[in-house]
Formats: C-alpha cells, structure tokens, sequence
C-alpha cells in the first residue's frame, strides 16, 4: 500500500501540529521585510511594529530568525484559561477551546515563550489541568457511544484523533451486533 | 534574541491597521488541498478527484521552485556573501519561500498517496467502475490497470496457474466470503458541519440533526457527498 | 487432516507480519497447499458426477462435496492472504525506496522478485508524473528546512539540488537541512 495502514485510521501528532501551522496569528514585525510571493497569496511588505495577521509557521520561522515578535492568542491570557478550566470543571459539555488548542499553545510556548506577558508556569499548569479534566470526559464519554453516530462538540482535533480508532472500532462491532 | 518587550511597541502597533493579508492566505488553493487530504485520509472511499485545485497548487509549486533555483543561485555564485544585507535578504527569502513550497508539497503528496493507498486497498474493486462513476483521475487508473496486473502476475505464477482452471479467478463472489474488497461505507467518521440548514440524516435507526458548528462522529455512508468537512 | 497445510500458511504470515523482514519464501509449504487444493477439487468434482441426478437423499455424497468444496475455497483464501501479506510488505520497502538487503532479496520466491521489479517500475512511472511532489519523499511534516552549519573538516564538493559547494574547514554555509543531513551524521559539519 501507498501509505502505511495506521495512516488511514488516524493522523500523527505531527500531521495535527502541521494543520495547525497554518491558523492565522498576530506578529509584530521587529524589522522590515520585503513583500514575498508565495503560494497563491502575497506576504506584504512588512513594517516595524505594525500588526500583521499571518499563517503560525511564518511567525514562528519569522520570530526564530529574531524578525518580529507574536502576539499571544487572548484564550491563552491566564484569566481566559482560568475560567476555560473553571467551566471545565463544572459543564458537563467540552468548553469551546480552539480546535487547534494544545499545537498551537505548544508551538507558541516552544517558540515564542519570551513573548508572553503573563506567568509561563501558570498557564502550562493551566492547560495541563485542561488536558486532564478533558480526558477525563473523553474516557466517560466513549461508555455512551452508540453504533450509529456521537457528538462531541468542543473537542479539539488532537483530542478527536486520539480517541478516533477506538470510538471507530467500537462503532463498528456495535452495528454489527446490530444487524 | 531580545527578550526585552517594549510596551510602547504594542500600543503603537495597535493603532497600524492590519493588511489583507490574512484573507489571502486563508483562502488559498493549498488550503483547500489540504482540506481534500484530511478528508481523502479519513474517508473509507475514494473521493471525488480535486484535480482543478491539484493543479493550481501544482503550478504555484513549479513557481515557487522556478523562485528557489534562481535566488540560491545568486547566492551561491558568490556575488552576494550570505552575511552581507543583500544576502540576509535572500537567505530570509529562501526560507520563507521554500518551508512554504515544503508544505505545499507535503499536501500534495500526502493527498496523492492516501488516494493511492486506498485504490491499493481495493483494486479489483476500483477497477470494476465505469469511467463514469470512477472518482479516480486518468493517471491513477492507469496506475490501476498496471497494478493489477503485475498483482495478478504474481498471483499466477506463485500457484494460481497450478490450480485447476476453474479456481484461477480473483474476483470470486460467491461462497461465504466475497474476494472483492470494498471500501466499507459504512466506516465511521469525524465531520464537522461548517454550514447552516443541512437537512437532518438518517443513520440506522436514528435520525441525526447536523447543527451548525456541530462535530459528529458518523458512519460514512449517512453523510457521503454532503458539504460538511471529513476532519 | 484437510486445512492443517493451510493454517501452517496463515501462521507463516501471521509471523512473517511481526518480523523486520521477509523470512524464506515456504515454497514446499506452498507446494504442499496447491496439491492438496487440487486433489480435493478433484474429489469435489468426482462427488458432483456421482450427485448429479440422484435426489438429495445421497446425504453423504452432498455433505462430502460439500466440505470438498469448503476446503478448496479456503485453502485458496489462505494462498492469496499469505502472498498478499508478502506482497504489502514489498510495496512498502518500494514507497519507502528501501534497498533490500542481499538475504531478504534471495528469501524471495522468483514471482516475488519479478514483482518487486515491476512495482518499483510502477511507482517510479507514476512519481515521473508529479516530479515536483517527490512522491516517494517523506510523510512526515516538514520542519526546518535551512539551517546554518559550521565545516568542521574538509569534505570536498558536495552536490546539491541546487548548486556545488566546496566544503572546506571552518567555512560556514546556510543550506538545506536535507542536503547536509548525511554530512552531519558524518561529522564532517555541525548544526550552529
């Protein structure tokens, strides 16, 4: 086969942080930058110290290369996760994360961590505590599966795809009990 | 690298206005692509060939590439030393454009392969559809055809030939079991539903409401060629 | 027993898909299935002679032919399954452009051979249609494609995708991670 067989069940951690690469984020350009050509879009001229909105690896590749800094998503503020976590706790649906919310968060602290304005070891405990109360809902979810479709509105992509083959295979031995 | 962060910086930079920029990249072929091969790769069948958008990718990769060979040229001659301004220009282009052109080829090879995978899966399958309901592009039924028969082949002169020439089929459907591999339809998957006032869909014994914004996870069969994006 | 040839064949596949590499071709094995296939078909089509008009009171007859007949279909799945099984496995070697080692080349049966040929020349054709994809490149992600390396001992010309650069010690260069990946594995640059 073409491509190895896991690859049709579910896609790598890797694959999901590459999807998320390409989510919209705020830099602010240190210096200025010539207007480039790219793939079907033009990346303008770039000023000092004026916002612009561009795909997460070029503010990533642009940061590294010490040509701007990235301004943090507001769900990443430690007041927003705070009450992101506190809701966690008590609603019994998934919080509206983004769908992209630990790839996103990960590369930006991996990344750009001198950007953040608030306290670093906060918010990593904050999104840890996000994780956990999330799995945990995931875990008691799957006992409600049934064979013919679930919704989990509020899960994010690398949750979904963690789960994705088991709640597949279950799916499945469901309906064919069913038949 | 400057750790230091000047608030001045932000509450000036909050009164620039944002170009467009942001939209152009938002909607762009490549987006689209990759949008085709989450979907290719998650769906149990072959989806219909996104071949106008695979072109335009491909031609903006043959651009982008044309680009790479000239700059790296320049700055491998040696008229411009990579330290001086000219060529931390062009070194910052090169990488700009080229991770740029990298993901875009990823996209593209990943689509094509999970199609692959999938036709592989299934060939004899596959290569039972009249050209009409074929969603294989011309290219990958000649890869088909081929395919098959060097599968075939092997399969003949491994031991099929050996048996009695009523047992030399591949394609038996009869018995207990089918020999023909399908894509099983009924295979569930993740969809999220991007638009508004999509009619409910039946799946077995339920009906499904598919609010907007909603993610479900679905067999493939109750929501096959709906516009919800395959996640 | 009937059908104990054939399990040996889908125990040799379930092995063979935990291992590494191919093991030997069991060609006697194989062999041995296509023989017994063939004498039970033989049975299957002399007890559809001595059915054919009788009424189904003839019980043993039916029932004989019948599981003449199941034997024949499975041990025929068993074949197929087992060499499919070999075969995904070359496929894979082919889309991973994996050179296979001398041993597992010669653990192949001559068919298998013939086919790794022919799927090599397969998938090179249809590579050739989207050259500037690489098709067989790697499924992972990019990450960082140029990075700044230091030469730390003289390595003479490299050719790259695009252009030559003459690696002397202690010159620095800015290249595409792919094309000093050997090198820095060699040790004759370093990351900076």
């Amino acid at each position: 086969m073409a491509l190895p067989g896991a690859y049709l069940e579910a896609f790598t951690a890797e694959e999901i942080s590459f999807q998320a690469e390409d989510e919209l984020i705020t830099i602010i350009p240190r210096r200025h930058i010539q207007e480039m050509q790219l793939a079907g879009w033009k990346l303008p001229a770039l000023r000092p110290m004026r916002r612009t909105d561009v795909p997460l690896w070029l503010a990533l590749l642009l940061k590294k290369q010490d040509r701007c800094s990235i301004v943090f998503p507001n769900w990443m503020d430690e007041a927003v996760l705070k009450d992101f976590v506190e809701k966690e706790r008590v609603e019994p649906g998934f919080s509206s994360l983004p769908w992209f919310w630990q790839p996103q968060s990960a590369a930006l602290l991996a990344g750009a961590s001198d950007d953040y304005t608030g306290n670093l070891d906060n918010i990593r405990q904050l999104l840890q505590d996000l994780r956990e109360i999330r799995q945990a809902k995931v875990r008691q979810g799957i006992t409600l599966v049934n064979e013919s479709h679930m919704q989990m509105d509020g899960l994010s992509l690398m949750e979904l795809n963690e789960v994705r083959p088991l709640m597949s295979k279950t799916m499945a031995t469901l309906q064919k009990l069913h038949q | 690298m400057s750790r230091i962060r000047d608030p001045i910086d932000s509450i000036i930079a909050g009164l620039g206005k944002k170009p467009d920029a942001s939209e152009q990249a938002a909607n762009r072929a490549v987006i689209e692509l990759k949008k085709a091969w989450v979907a290719e790769r998650m769906a149990p069948t072959v989806l219909p060939y996104a071949g106008d958008t695979l072109e335009t990718v491909m031609s903006q990769i043959r651009g982008l590439i044309e680009f790479v060979e000239e700059k790296s040229l320049l700055l491998h001659e040696g008229d411009i030393t990579s330290s001086g301004q000219d060529g931390e220009n062009i070194k910052l282009q090169l990488l700009v454009v080229e991770t740029e052109l990298e993901r875009a080829k990823f996209v593209a090879r990943g689509y094509l392969r999970a199609r692959l995978a999938k036709i592989d899966q299934s060939a004899i399958y596959w290569s039972t559809q009249t050209p009409l309901d074929t969603p294989l592009s011309p290219k990958e039924q000649e890869y088909l055809q081929r395919r098959l028969i060097i599968k075939e082949k092997l399969y003949d002169s491994s031991f099929l030939l050996s048996l009695h020439s009523d047992l030399q089929n591949l394609n038996d459907t009869d018995g207990a079991v089918s020999m023909v591999d399908e894509p099983d339809l009924d295979k569930p998957v993740a969809i999220k539903v991007t638009k508004p006032g999509l009619d409910p869909v039946v799946c077995g014994n339920d009906t499904v409401l598919l609010e907007h914004g909603g993610l479900y996870m679905l067999r493939y069969s109750a929501i096959a060629g709906l516009p919800v994006d395959i996640v | 027993m009937y059908g104990v040839l054939a399990d040996k064949l889908v125990q040799d596949a379930r092995r063979t898909a935990n291992l590494e590499t191919l093991p030997l071709y069991p060609t006697d094995l194989v062999r041995a299935v296509v023989r017994e296939t063939q004498d039970q078909y033989q049975r299957a089509l002399a007890y559809h002679d001595s059915t054919d008009g009788l009424s189904s009171q003839d019980r043993v007859a039916m029932c004989a032919l019948f599981v003449a007949q199941l034997c024949v279909r499975r041990n025929k799945r068993c074949l197929l399954a087992h060499e499919n099984l070999r075969a995904s496995r070359l496929d894979q070697a082919v889309w991973a452009e994996q050179e296979l080692s001398a041993e597992t080349m010669s653990n192949l049966s001559a068919p298998e051979q013939v086919y790794l040929r022919e799927y090599t020349e397969l998938v090179s054709d249809y590579k050739g249609e989207w050259t500037e994809v690489d098709l067989t490149g790697s499924l992972d992600p990019p990450k960082e494609i140029y990075v700044e390396v230091r030469v730390l001992q003289d390595a003479g010309e490299v050719q790259t995708e695009y252009g030559v650069f003459n690696l002397t010690k202690d010159s620095q260069f800015f290249v595409r991670q792919a094309d000093v990946q050997r090198l820095i594995q060699q040790g004759f640059v370093q990351l900076i």
